[in-house]
């Protein structure tokens, strides 16, 4: 057997060996190595001390009104009304609904990404631009005005 | 249902009795609640207090605890095994609880009492006090999850795929995190063996 000191990753044997979780046959060959090997004898009976040392600090006993406090804290929390929104969600996850939940939040996701989402592909709309605009009429109008008594007069000539 | 098949009651149960008791629970059976609080308070209760090292404190905590648990059975799936979602509940109280006590004063002196009194005479009750005074304040420096880990390898004779699952970490972790807090408790009960 591999020294369990010396080992990489070994030492859980003697760990398991200290708390009596080996099998017999583990237990066997730790115990034919104990006797050859003064490193893992040294470390397992400082570790068993410590073991020992360890189960003398027993826990406090439990109150005996302890069930009972809980109860009664069972009983406030099962009294209190359960919220509208918490109660529509577990009628609707209780009927074995979350399948159709998540396709129409799926459904919902799509349509979302559809109308918001545009391809970057698209054509550029023509924009107008109102100032060009008004000055293209004010110089529609000008022309209109200044054409207007050259008419005029022409038509006296004649 | 096809021959040979079962249900998921039947398939937890087969695993798992608790898981089995957390699943009638759910289904409105309000006794598998009170199996399962008399099978794992004392455990869980003992576990809080050797964190916390407060009676008190410990069983309002483990109070805590079998709230969420009862909260939780509607919803509650047997993914993991009930033992591990309630330690994993306990430890994560507790080390709330030791995180938000750091920078408060200790008083043991209680619990200490407590225990003093099972000795025959007074000398012999303050030795045995003065001696597991040493144990605790040794187990209290470990830190938060070397002590948690020693706590349920030791005293809650956990293995180490359960304490791995509990802590949230590696099995060689806990192996290590073991080690660790083993060596620094044999350093500092060395004088008392």
């Amino acid at each position: 057997m591999e020294c369990p000191i010396q080992a990489r990753g070994k030492k859980d044997l003697l760990l398991d060996y200290c708390s009596h979780s080996l099998n017999a046959k583990a237990t066997d060959e730790v115990e034919a190595h104990l006797a050859v090997c003064s490193q893992c004898k040294a470390w397992t009976d400082a570790h068993m001390r410590t073991w020992s040392l360890l189960d003398d600090w027993q826990a406090a006993p439990v109150s005996p009104d302890f069930e009972r406090k809980l109860r009664e804290r069972i009983a406030l929390l099962e009294d209190r009304p359960t919220p509208w929104w918490k109660a529509a969600w577990q009628s609707l996850t209780g009927r074995a609904l979350k399948p159709a939940l998540a396709a129409a939040l799926v459904v919902v996701l799509l349509l979302a990404a559809l109308l918001f989402v545009r391809p970057s592909h698209a054509p550029a709309q023509p924009t107008i631009d109102a100032d060009r605009l008004e000055k293209a009429l004010d110089d529609v109008d000008m022309l209109r005005k200044v054409d207007a008594p050259a008419d005029t007069a022409a038509s006296e000539a004649m | 249902m096809p021959y040979g098949v079962m249900n998921d009651m039947e398939a937890v149960a087969a695993l798992e009795p608790d898981a089995e008791l957390m699943l009638r629970l759910k289904a409105g059976d309000p006794a598998s609640f009170g199996l399962l609080l008399a099978r794992y308070r004392g455990p869980v209760i003992h576990f809080l207090y050797r964190m916390v090292q407060n009676a008190a404190v410990a069983e309002e905590l483990a109070q805590e605890v079998f709230l969420r648990v009862y909260r939780a059975r509607a919803s509650y799936v047997a993914s993991a095994k009930f033992t591990t979602w309630l330690f994993r509940i306990a430890l994560n109280l507790a080390l709330n609880n030791l995180r938000d006590a750091r920078d408060q004063k200790e008083n043991a002196s209680l619990d200490e009492l407590q225990v003093a009194d099972r000795g025959p005479s007074a000398e012999q009750r303050l030795v045995e006090a003065a001696r597991l005074a040493e144990i605790r304040g040794a187990i209290r420096a470990l830190p938060d999850k070397q002590r948690a880990a020693v706590l349920m390898h030791k005293y809650e004779e956990m293995g180490y795929a359960q304490i791995a699952e509990v802590l949230g970490c590696s099995e060689s972790a806990v192996k290590s995190l073991l080690f660790r807090a083993y060596e620094t408790l044999r350093a500092r009960l060395a004088h008392m063996g």
